[in-house]
Parts: structure tokens; C-alpha cells; sequence
């Protein structure tokens, strides 16, 4: 090849090499602004960038300490992705083990496994969405399981709650906030997502929720161990 | 914004989750259409060594009707496991572990092959373009490796593969084909083609058809994708005939039209062994443009599936991993770039291998042999499944019409594509046969004790009928 037909080569992958640099770097600006809408929500908000995944956001809420973790789950074959929003309220609880509710298993949910053992597998009551998988430790804990359903009713009338995890450190309410543009992903395997920012409501929604859910473990008797 | 609806089943009491129905046929077409783009630039033509030009054309209809029944079949049963993962999941659902176990099995091997046969393609371009400028016998190998190595590198971390450049990727290949087209088709003028001295009759009469038939399945594999937006359509029962029938002809008539230029321009003898067809009818054109935009088409097209297939197979391994049909350390995710990191380590070297032979027909034909291995079991699939859940007892998004019909032509096809190899890759149809039944011995005593039985089964459907 002449040095003519070089130039142009040249040329043309110089500009989509910087191409490809903008279009990275302006998807890295857009994950770190993905919950901008949602700090004014939180007391004494920080936000924590570990500058690969999505920033994790923490603050308080109702007296309690709020983590707020956006999590792009494209792990799953031939699944659309989807964008969970992991709550986790620090906050002693008067449970005596462990309580797991996880909507729709696929068993392929990693962010809800955190090697604990197994406890008690159970149904959830009828009023209580069919598609699920409920956990208990101590295998003997009955959980107040009516007033747990009414404190999260909003998010399963949505669908949009995925799991709910009970423990004596806090509690965790995973729900979707989203997922990425189809056909791009499905054609390309491109993870666009479908809206920049986690909406405030969304969140709200969530805190809210698990404001109340503390509240029905706070009223309910302490269940001791035997 | 594709958020939950629900669904309540026949009897009120079972409820599955659909998501928000907003899809047309033109999606299901689009993404039919840009999951077998590639299979446009090479492969297809291996047929032509089988049974000639006519014979590859012959075959591209036949097998168009075994994708046709693919369609319909996986089209009811994905409408209606709610759960996505394709056949995978069905298989876990319908039938067993075992099953599940090899389906997995069949689309991890499937991608694999598919992308080291990318990977093939791209060392073999560039030498092809190297050959042309003078420098006569560079090594394809070192492009193989360094193309697998640098998208499963894309696929470890994650992020970047949400690239908008695989936009242009795929418009590219599109612009490229038609370009060519138009450029040698006979459209006001005598045009370029002579098929008049290149088109022989059957070879090897109708017995070269029948073996043609194996590499015919490259003209579609992959469409039953489109059948996973069973469940986003506004209406199933019209979408998915539609959009996956539309994508079909659509590819029928890109295939005709690749097979129409390659056979005018290629004699038989050369367009059957070639590796990258399109790019050598663009050579013979004699216009460098032309030649340097196929040479791009090509090189993205093959790019962007390899890409896809490093995807998928890592997918689809992992799901092994959490069901523990596979060892539970591959169901690991990177704890920075959620990516199946472990899985994507494991395939590379397994792809890089067997794009080492530099046997792209063999290669292509374990990716055929698996993905037909898939097929044949959805005849037994569906009939088990419309068996214990039949009509009413769940619902189905979509319910494919003239049951039982569409399994029986379905598997007397794939006994015939099955017959196909055996004329021309007898040993490795067997040993991909024996790979699997080894595969699945050592299932059934090593793996199966570890595997969580009660985790198989997530769907919320009544018991089975003679449960």
C-alpha cells in the first residue's frame, strides 16, 4: 500500500479510535450522575464512585443509615438486563435470624446470595405474590409475614420489588429500577440503558417502604430464640 | 421502559410476569435479521461444495422450512416460561436436569464454535489482504488469538461493551451487501454475471443436494432468537409468525441475493471452499472501493457475532454453574465488573484451540451439529410439554397451530440433516455424538448428586397432568 492509501486508513481509525474514547468516557459521566435525582433525599448524602460499576450512595433516612447501590445484572442468558437498586438499612432489628423473600428466582441472582445457609424453605401465604422463594433461620421463626406484605404492598403491586432480606443488622429491599434498550441488546449485546437517572420517586418509594417494614418489626414482640 | 405486568393463568390461581408488551413484528423482524448477518459473508457457501449452486439454493428453502417449525415451536414454549434463557431454561422446566444439562451443553459448544469460526474468519481476511499487497505467508494465527483474547478481554470488563459502535458495525455489513449488489446485478446494463458459463447442473445429483443440506442450516442459525420477544409483543399470536416469518424471507432473499453474486461471479468449485466468499466476489469486480468496503463488512460482521457469542456462551455457562450441572466456581461474578469472569476465562482457550486447526467447514459443522442437537429435542420437548400442560391448564402467550404437525416435519428434517453430515463429516458427527453421550455419563454419576433439585424448578404452574 502507498503512503495515500495509508493517510485516509490512518485517518478514519484515528477518528473512530476517538469516537470510541468520547462515547466511553460520556457513558462513565452518565453512570456516575445515575442517582443525582436521589441525594437530595438523604441526610448528610455521599456518594461513593469505585469508577467501574455504578457509585454507591449513603446518607441517612429516618434515623437510619441508607446505602444505596444500583447494580446492572447482565449476567443471565438470553435475559434482557435489568437495573436493581439495592436498600440496605443499617439498623438493628428485633429478629431473631434471618428472613429471605426473593420475587420470581431464576436462580441465577447473585447479588441475592450471600452464602448463608439455607434455614427453612416455606410458601408465603396466598395474598402474597405465587412466584417467589421464602427462606427462614432459625428454621422455627414465624415471621409476622401479613404485616411484612402490607408494609411492601406499593412495590408488589408494581412488580417491582425482588427481594426482601430481614436480618438482626438491617434489612435490604432489592427492586428494579430499570433495564437497558432492547433491541440493543438482544441484536448487539450493547448494555444501553434506558434512562439515564434513577427517578426520585422510585427511591422514595423504596425507603419508604422500608421505613415501614422496620416499623412492623419494631411494634411486634421480640421473638427470642430458645 | 419495559417494566412488569401481570398475568393471571386459566384457573386464577397461578400468576406469571410478563413484561410490558410493546413490540411489533418489525422488531421481532429486526432482531431475527441482525442475530444471522454474519452467516451472509461465509459458511453459506460450504453447501455449494455439497451439492453445487443450485443444490445450496435447494437447501437454503428446505431448511428454511425446519426453521420454520423451530420458530413456531420455540415461540409458544418461550411465550409461556416466563423465566428467559431460551431453550436452556424450557429444557430445565419440560423435561430434567439431564436434559437442561446437555441443551446447555449443546448452546455453550454452539457459540464457541460459532466464535472461533469468527476468529478464523478474521485471521484468514487479513491474509488474504496481505497476500494481495505482497506480503505472502503471514500467519492467521496471532489475528485468531489476538481477536478472541481482545473481545473476551470486552466481555471481562463489562462496561465497554456498551459501545455505539456496534451500530455501525452491523449498518455497515447491511450497506455492504447492497453495495455489491447493486454494483454487479444487471441493472441497466449487461451487468457482471455470467452465470450463463458459471451454473452446472447438480454435481452430484440429488444426493449433493441432500448433503447440502448441513450448511444450508448456516443461512438461519440463530432466528429462534427472535423468539424470545415472545413475550414483549403486543400480540403474540400475530408478532411472532409475522416478524420471525418476515425476518425468514428477508434473510431468504439476502442469501439468494449473496448466493446470486457469488455464483455469477465464482465458479462452484472455488465458491464451495472458499473462506470469505463476498470479499473474493468483490476482488473479481476488479474495484478496489468495492473491495475495501466487503473487506469491512466482513471483518465487522464476524467482529460483532464473535462478540455476541462470547456473550452467550459465557451465559450460558454460568446458568450451569448456579444449577451445579457444571462445577458451582463458574457461577462466580466479578466483583467489580459483574461480568461471568470465570466462565469467559474458561471458553477463551477452548475457542482459540479449535480455531486453531484452521478447518473453518469442521469447525462450523460441530456449531451446526449442536445447534441441530438443540432442534431435535424441541420435537420431544413440545410434545411433552403440550402433554402435561396442555391447552388451558397455563397460559400461553402464544399457541402454535397445527400440533402435532410441526414436531414431525421438524424431526424428520433434522434425521435428514443428521443423514447430511454423515455423507460428508461422518467422524465428526460421530465424535460429536459420542462427546456428548460421554459429557452426559459423567452428568448422571459425577455431577448429578451435587445438583440442588429443588432450585430446577421455578416456574409457578400447576402440577404436570399424571403428576
Amino acid at each position: 500500500m502507498s503512503a495515500h492509501a495509508w493517510a485516509p486508513a490512518l485517518a478514519a481509525s484515528g477518528l473512530l479510535a476517538w469516537r470510541m474514547l468520547q462515547t466511553v468516557r460520556g457513558q462513565a459521566a452518565q453512570r456516575r450522575a445515575v442517582l443525582d435525582d436521589c441525594t437530595a433525599l438523604l441526610g448528610e448524602p455521599s456518594v461513593h464512585d469505585h469508577g467501574t460499576d455504578y457509585p454507591c450512595l449513603r446518607g441517612r433516612f429516618g434515623g437510619a443509615q441508607v446505602e444505596v447501590q444500583p447494580l446492572l445484572d447482565h449476567v443471565g442468558f438470553r435475559k434482557v438486563p435489568s437495573l436493581w437498586l439495592l436498600l440496605t438499612l443499617r439498623a438493628p432489628l428485633p429478629v431473631p435470624g434471618r428472613l429471605d423473600v426473593l420475587m420470581r428466582p431464576q436462580n441465577i441472582e447473585f447479588y441475592a446470595d450471600d452464602g448463608a445457609p439455607e434455614g427453612r424453605r416455606f410458601d408465603l401465604p396466598d395474598d402474597w405474590p405465587p412466584h417467589h422463594l421464602a427462606r427462614v433461620d432459625p428454621p422455627h421463626w414465624e415471621p409476622p409475614l401479613a404485616a411484612l406484605r402490607e408494609a411492601v404492598q406499593p412495590l408488589l403491586d408494581d412488580q417491582s420489588l425482588k427481594q426482601l432480606l430481614l436480618t438482626p443488622r438491617g434489612l435490604r429491599l432489592v427492586v428494579r429500577a430499570g433495564g437497558v434498550r432492547r433491541a440493543d441488546y438482544l441484536v448487539l449485546r450493547s448494555l444501553m440503558p434506558e434512562q439515564p437517572r434513577i427517578p426520585a420517586a422510585l427511591l422514595q418509594g423504596a425507603l419508604d417502604a422500608a421505613l415501614r417494614v422496620r416499623g412492623v418489626l419494631s411494634s411486634t414482640e421480640p421473638i427470642r430464640t430458645p | 421502559m419495559t417494566s412488569n405486568t401481570a398475568a393471571m393463568a386459566g384457573g386464577g390461581a397461578t400468576e406469571k410476569i410478563a413484561l410490558l408488551k410493546v413490540l411489533g413484528p418489525v422488531h421481532v423482524w429486526a432482531l431475527g435479521v441482525g442475530i444471522v448477518l454474519v452467516g451472509e459473508f461465509m459458511g453459506w457457501n460450504f453447501s455449494v461444495a455439497k451439492g453445487g449452486a443450485y443444490g445450496s439454493l435447494i437447501a437454503c428453502w428446505v431448511i428454511g422450512l425446519l426453521y420454520t417449525c423451530v420458530a413456531m415451536i420455540d415461540s409458544e414454549v418461550t411465550s409461556t416460561v416466563a423465566a428467559a434463557g431460551g431453550q436452556y431454561t424450557q429444557a430445565k422446566h419440560i423435561i430434567g436436569p439431564l436434559m437442561a444439562f446437555n441443551v446447555g451443553l449443546y448452546l455453550v459448544m454452539a457459540y464457541t464454535m460459532l466464535e472461533a469460526a469468527n476468529a478464523l474468519v478474521v485471521g484468514d481476511l487479513l491474509t488474504a489482504v496481505a497476500n494481495q499487497y505482497g506480503h505472502a505467508g503471514l500467519d492467521p494465527k496471532p489475528f485468531v488469538v489476538l481477536t478472541i483474547a481482545f473481545l473476551a478481554w470486552l466481555n471481562y470488563r463489562g462496561v465497554f461493551m456498551t459501545l455505539t459502535l456496534n451500530f455501525v458495525i452491523t449498518a455497515f455489513a447491511v450497506t455492504a451487501i447492497a453495495v455489491l449488489f447493486f454494483c454487479v446485478a444487471p441493472i441497466g446494463g449487461p451487468g457482471l454475471l455470467k452465470h450463463g458459463a458459471l451454473l452446472t447442473e447438480l454435481p452430484y445429483g440429488w444426493i449433493g443436494v441432500l448433503a447440502a443440506l448441513q450448511f444450508g442450516m448456516w443461512y438461519y442459525l440463530g432466528i429462534e432468537g427472535t423468539c424470545q420477544a415472545a413475550e414483549e409483543v403486543r400480540s403474540a399470536g400475530r408478532a411472532i409468525p409475522l416478524g420471525t416469518m418476515g425476518g425468514m424471507l428477508t434473510l431468504l432473499i439476502a442469501a439468494t441475493c449473496t448466493w446470486y453474486i457469488s455464483s455469477g461471479l465464482l465458479p462452484w468449485e472455488y465458491l464451495g471452499q472458499a473462506t470469505t466468499p463476498l470479499y473474493d466476489a468483490a476482488r473479481l469486480v476488479g474495484r478496489p472501493e468495492l473491495q475495501v468496503l466487503l473487506f469491512i463488512g466482513t471483518l465487522f460482521a464476524a467482529v460483532a457475532s464473535a462478540n455476541g457469542c462470547i456473550n452467550d456462551a459465557s451465559r450460558a455457562w454460568f446458568s450451569m454453574g448456579r444449577d451445579r450441572y457444571m462445577p458451582a466456581w463458574f457461577g462466580a461474578v466479578h466483583p467489580r465488573y459483574r461480568t461471568p469472569y470465570r466462565s469467559i476465562m474458561f471458553l477463551m482457550p477452548i475457542a482459540i484451540a479449535f480455531a486453531f486447526t484452521g478447518l473453518l467447514d469442521q469447525v462450523i459443522t460441530f456449531s451446526i451439529l449442536s445447534g441441530l442437537l438443540g432442534y431435535t429435542f424441541m420435537s420431544f420437548n413440545i410434545t411433552k410439554f403440550r402433554r402435561q400442560w396442555p391447552l388451558g391448564s397455563i397460559v400461553r402467550g402464544y399457541e402454535h397451530p397445527f400440533h402435532p404437525l410441526p414436531s414431525i416435519v421438524l424431526f424428520v428434517l433434522c434425521s435428514a440433516t443428521y443423514f447430511a453430515t454423515y455423507l460428508g463429516y461422518g467422524t465428526s458427527l460421530l465424535s460429536i455424538m459420542a462427546f456428548y453421550i460421554l459429557a452426559s455419563i459423567w452428568f448422571v454419576y459425577r455431577r448429578y448428586p451435587f445438583v440442588h433439585r429443588g432450585d430446577q424448578f421455578t416456574m409457578p404452574w400447576p402440577r404436570p397432568r399424571g403428576y
